[in-house]
């Protein structure tokens, strides 16, 4: 496993142009690898970024695993980029682009209003042991088995309930000396074609709304909603802008959750706005991408393939005999495969050969095998494996052949593009930000997850009884 | 990763192997077949439902559909999400990147923050992975792994039941169900349909039909097409200016006998023996287009909401039928000769079961549904706040004078258990079982009470009362046969459920009332499904709807699968050539003159599969396939006559249909006394005896003659296992 890891770190010294720092300050975080310019990147991020990375159908590589490894350089090596890319921005003065900002803005209200709702209209609801634990006895029959799934439905059912509670009255108290006033005439469905972006749709206290900012959403493809669902639809509006404000006021501006938020947002929002102003400066001409595709048409153009049963025989006499049999009906190509091929996998998969791709087999066989039509028995051919009988089960065929073809275009276009922004940001590496990677930092971490997870399977080893306790212990540990 | 990575139906393959036990699990050689190997194959059908196309989405003029209000925590934390994976995994839609990777993250995220926001949990209270007060500080250690929430992921099943992860332990955590946590199905079904058409999810085609069942499920393609998929990338409903029909794939659409244009060319092609609401939806909605282009030919077939109607239910609740194949009702709806009669069997009116039986949103269309009504949803109301139609009842149970129900105590675990007095639930059954509660043998069909082991009441101080459908399925996403589309809702006898639903399994099928396909068995014990597919796999499944048939479509597997179970290639249910040895007809080639609605089987392929729905395990021989090689010979039927008791082992007859008949003929198995205890008397000098002489005493394990006899169905198994064990002391073995 060292000698894998070692390996990719060089392949990501390589490919970033990132300096190998050995150790990182005295002072720096234990958990930290890397750093662009001022920004610290740590371990803890490349493990959130992977444990958060999986969807349905795609699953993550073990702990302590070289293939984890593998995974969380290739992490590493974007999360370094998309520092560059950041500070890149700041230093083009992107920060400052006006939608940036109202972006961040929307933003910073949600957040904000959300924790004023949460923090001060709501409160927090704990549910104590004690309060399920008497819930069990009183509504729960009794010899129900307490597990973990019954104590986590009863702990939802007491907080939805104090929730209730809570909420019935949350509007009134918002609203609290604060004059609200929906206008709902200018609601009225009937009258959107005559209403002006200016008109006022609602005050609260010194805060407006016009119809301008709400009716994006007052209005559908198919049926405009209701009148009264407009007249919710604008409280509901209101009462967001009234806990943001709220919020501010109380000084949730400094609440760290808050700033936690703000903060990555700040960084990935700059980030894509960035990398979409670069698109538009690198589009490729049409020359470059005819350029591109001839200069990789071996990485482009998926070949042709083909699914094949195949008898290998010794000799061609052997072959053609063989393939007499088959032709008139004495033996399958399966029982073929089975009694006379010399393949080694031969009895057990009857043949069945997979699939092969135009260009990578013996050539003899490669032109019998991609000349041959569907279900018809060919050969034979000599190889030095043998003399093979051939026959094409199924087939694909080639694909991303034309560049003058919409998807093959589109696709080149893509792979023109990514090129050019990497070689963007690798000058950037080069040239515009010191970026250091804490090679020691990055092994010992490594090797601790590995030998952490080595110890405990040798403990369950040791200690079969125990394997299921020292299961979850290690996930009370990882959680 | 994109959207066109997601494919659905994969085949999945069964090779047969001879068992050796010195290779690696046990895997031998391959079993050949005529030369062939056996590979048998399935469809896969699973696929990731489109939760990002409206969850993604903050809402505006463009996206309508998104619950992510502009302003709101819930859409910033969206906004928040989906920024973080395109910026880390460089994504950039205009440099031609897929951003479903973070569509689908940002529409998790979504579903959570919403969540959070109703239900107040605190899934996302240390999101981004962060260290606000109380959250655990970010991890020094390298062991300790989070989620961007700050902890695990979050297992919807942990407070869910989800039977499709076998959490099929129920959500409630109290007998009567007061503080429930729903099941995941139908917590997110509730919470969809409780606020859409007419709310703030607005999913109506051009004809007004709610197109939000394939909106949400799955729809993709097993090539990874993405051609005319169902729901836009804002979460509008790629057909509000068309047809949901025409959005092939999925579920049900285009895959469906029932939606599929080309079903009476490669397909079902068998009289489809409709009733009126068939014959209804036939006319109404199939075949008419309702002013879009096509011509009166232009089959576009029934929609979700044609079939998953109240009027199901109404229809349900009525009908009083022991067989519905044969017409045995005291009370049938489905055979009422015109909708106007089936309307007052059911107590409603013309209008309403229309409104009922093409449901539309008439706030986007022009004609209004006949009584001005939108029904779409009525079956999902029924026992909602506001509800308009009662629930289906399901049993009478024992209630104490307070109205709490009686538990039996006879619950192994402990637990609560509700005293089932009779399952039906009719006003004269309730009034037989209150006027007679000491004496259960005055109730109307008490047959079927007593479930647990309790006949009667425990206290006849209590009352029996009714209860509704969501008693049993705990909350009332209707997968029981109460809630569910039924085969016989549409279709006359011979294709209907209860064909092969005489031994009904409450809370499944009921008795007296119309089964589900998926719980129901045909002919000889066949399941419906074992040659039709899954409910919604319908065959024929996905020719493409342009090239036509021999074209695989959306989902290739299972087209090519009935493909490969019927023995001419073709695509439809299977017929009688996948099982049976078969003339030119298609026909089981030992057909001869059995004659079924008029027509001889036997040259008849269409009047061959009605009669096989027909002949059912329940039903008699006698009259029937016995005609088939002769006459009336009922009279010939006796233990000692040799050629009867040849029949299994000549091929004439299988050995069950012979048990059959002599139950029905001559009381009881030839050889066993009506009991079915062993006659050994009658066994030994009269059944073996029509065959060869005395070897009662030459019964042995040795050799195969005397297991030839059960495996050649030479005398019924009950016969041969008890004269084994008397003579041997065992079953040879089997």
């Amino acid at each position: 496993m060292k000698r894998a890891l070692l390996a990719v770190i060089a392949t990501l010294s390589f490919g970033t142009a990132a300096a190998l720092a050995t150790q990182p300050p005295a002072d720096a975080s234990p958990d930290i690898v890397a750093r662009v310019g001022e920004e610290p990147i740590h371990f803890s991020q490349l493990n959130t970024l992977l444990n958060s990375a999986p969807v349905v159908g795609l699953s993550i590589p073990a702990l302590g695993t070289p293939e984890r490894n593998e995974v969380m350089l290739a992490l590493l090596d974007k999360a370094i980029s998309a520092n560059l890319l950041y500070l890149d921005a700041i230093k083009q003065g992107r920060d400052q682009d006006p939608e940036y900002q109202k972006e961040l803005k929307a933003f910073a209200d949600g957040i904000l209003g959300g924790l004023y709702r949460a923090r001060f209209l709501v409160g927090d609801i704990e549910v104590t042991p004690e309060e399920i634990d008497a819930f069990y006895q009183d509504q729960i029959v009794a010899g129900t088995e307490m597990d973990e799934r019954l104590r986590a439905g009863i702990e939802a059912v007491i907080r939805k309930d104090k929730f209730k509670q809570r909420t019935a009255d949350l509007r009134a108290r918002l609203r609290e000396g604060t004059a609200v006033q929906v206008f709902e005439d200018n609601l009225d469905v009937s009258e959107d074609p005559m209403r002006g972006d200016s008109d006022l749709v609602a005050t609260y206290g010194e805060g407006t709304l016009t119809w301008g900012q709400v009716a994006d959403e007052m209005t559908t493809p198919q049926n405009t909603l209701s009148l009264e669902r407009r007249i919710e639809a604008v409280n509901g509006r209101v009462d967001q802008e009234l806990m943001a404000l709220k919020g501010r006021a109380a000084g949730l501006g400094n609440d760290s959750l808050y700033l936690a938020r703000i903060g990555e947002l700040k960084k990935t929002s700059l980030v894509n706005l960035h990398r979409g102003e670069l698109v538009k400066q690198l589009e490729p001409t049409e020359q470059e991408l005819r350029d591109y595709f001839e200069a990789h048409r071996d990485q482009i153009v998926v070949k042709e393939r083909r699914k094949l049963l195949m008898v290998v025989l010794k000799t061609k006499e052997e072959a053609d005999h063989i393939k007499a049999r088959i032709e008139n009906g004495e033996i399958t190509i399966y029982q073929a495969a089975m009694d006379h091929s010399i393949h080694p996998d031969a009895k057990e998969n009857l043949g069945d050969f997979g699939w092969v791709a135009q260009g990578t087999g013996f050539p003899e066989l490669d032109r019998l095998t991609f000349s041959l039509e569907l279900d018809v028995l060919g050969g034979p051919v000599e190889s030095p494996a043998g003399w093979h009988l051939v026959q094409v089960v199924d087939l694909r065929d080639a694909r991303f052949t034309d560049i003058g073809e919409e998807y093959t275009r589109n696709t080149v276009r893509r792979l023109v593009l990514k090129e050019k922004l990497n070689d963007y940001v690798i000058g950037l590496r080069k040239d515009a930000f010191p970026v250091v990677v804490y090679e020691d930092n990055l092994k010992r971490l490594f090797h601790a997850e590995g030998e952490w997870i080595a110890g405990k399977t040798r403990e369950m080893e040791q200690h079969p009884e125990r394997a299921q306790q020292i299961l979850d212990a290690m996930r009370k540990e990882v959680q | 990763v994109d959207e066109e990575s997601i494919r659905p139906f994969v085949a999945m393959k069964a090779q047969l192997h001879y068992y050796d036990p010195s290779r690696p699990q046990g895997r031998g050689a391959p079993v050949l077949d005529q030369g062939q190997p056996v590979i048998g194959f399935g469809t896969a059908p699973i696929d990731i439902p489109n939760c990002e196309r409206c969850h993604s989405q903050i809402q505006s003029g463009e996206a309508p559909n998104a619950p992510n209000v502009p302003g709101t925590p819930e859409a910033a934390l969206v906004t928040q999400e989906m920024n973080f994976w395109k910026a880390f995994y460089n994504l950039d839609t205009t440099a031609g990147d897929s951003d479903w990777y973070a569509r689908l993250k940002g529409a998790a995220i979504s579903i959570l923050s919403q969540h959070d926001a109703e239900l107040w949990t605190d899934f996302l209270r240390c999101y981004p992975n962060s260290e606000p007060e109380g959250c655990a500080p970010l991890p020094a250690s390298p062991f300790v792994q989070s989620t961007r929430m700050g902890h695990e992921s979050v297992i919807c099943q942990k407070c869910h039941a989800d039977n499709a992860v076998g959490s099929t332990k129920s959500a409630s955590i109290t007998s009567d169900g007061a503080f429930r946590i729903r099941p995941v199905t139908e917590a997110i079904h509730r919470k969809h349909l409780s606020i859409s058409q007419g709310g703030s999810i607005a999913f109506a085609d051009s004809l007004g039909r709610d197109g939000m069942c394939q909106g949400c499920h799955p729809a993709h393609r097993s090539n990874g097409d993405m051609e005319g998929y169902p729901i836009t990338e804002e979460g509008n409903n790629a057909y509000a200016d068309s047809d949901n029909r025409l959005g092939a794939g999925g579920c049900f659409v285009g895959r469906d006998v029932h939606s599929n244009p080309l079903k009476d060319v490669d397909g079902a092609e068998t009289p489809e023996y409709l009733n009126v609401v068939g014959q209804w939806l036939k006319e109404n909605v199939a075949r008419n287009q309702s002013g879009l282009a096509g011509s009166a030919a232009d089959n576009r077939g029934l929609w979700c909401t044609n079939c998953h109607t109240q009027l199901s239910q109404e229809i349900w609740k009525t009908e009083d039928c022991v067989d519905l194949v044969r017409g045995d009702c005291a009370v049938n709806p489905r055979g009422a000769a015109s909708i106007e009669e089936l309307a007052t069997m059911i107590g409603s009116n013309v209008n309403t079961v229309l409104s009922w039986l093409d449901p539309k949103d008439n706030a986007s269309i022009d004609t209004e549904t006949p009584d001005g009504i939108d029904h779409t949803r009525d079956i999902w109301r029924s026992h909602f706040a506001g509800g308009v139609f009662a629930d289906a009842m399901m049993a009478v149970i024992e209630a104490d004078p307070s109205g709490t129900p009686v538990d039996t105590g006879l619950e192994p675990n402990g637990k609560f258990n509700v005293n089932v007095l009779s399952l039906c639930t009719t006003q004269a059954c309730l009034d037989s079982i209150n006027d007679n509660k000491a004496d259960p043998s005055q109730w109307l069909h008490p047959e079927d009470g007593g479930l647990d082991g309790v006949t009667g009441f425990v206290d006849t101080a209590n009352t029996g009362i009714p209860v509704p459908f969501r008693a049993a399925d705990d909350g009332g996403d209707h997968w029981l046969a109460a809630g569910e589309p039924h085969c016989a809702d549409c279709h006359a006898a011979p294709y209907v459920e209860q064909s092969g639903n005489i031994n009904a399994f409450a809370p499944f099928n009921y008795p007296r009332k119309a089964g589900l396909m998926r719980y129901s068995r045909g002919h000889q014990g066949i399941t419906c499904q074992g040659c039709h597919e899954s409910t919604h796999g319908l065959y024929p499944v996905a020719p493409d709807r342009d090239a036509g048939p021999g074209t695989p479509g959306v989902d290739a597997t299972t087209y090519a699968q009935a493909e490969n179970l019927n023995y001419d290639g073709s695509h439809g249910p299977l017929k009688c050539g996948s099982c049976h040895q078969y003339n030119t007809s298609g026909v089981h080639q030992r057909m001869d003159d059995l004659v079924y609605d008029g027509q001889r089987v036997r040259d008849n392929l269409d009047a061959a599969i009605g009669w096989a729905h027909t002949f059912t395990e329940e039903h008699s021989p006698v009259g029937d396939m016995c005609q088939n090689c002769h006459g009336d010979e009922s009279s010939g039927v006796a233990v000692r006559d040799g050629t009867w008791q040849e029949h299994a082992m000549r091929g004439r007859a299988s050995r069950k249909m012979m048990d059959q008949v002599e139950m029905e003929l001559l009381g009881a198995i030839a050889g066993t006394n009506p009991d079915g205890t062993l006659n050994r008397s009658v066994t030994r000098n009269q059944l073996c005896v029509s065959c060869h002489g005395d070897e009662w005493t030459g019964v042995s394990c040795n050799g195969t003659q005397w297991k030839r006899h059960l495996s050649e169905g030479r005398v019924s198994p009950v016969v041969w296992e008890q004269v084994s064990v008397a003579r041997t002391g065992g079953t040879c073995g089997w």
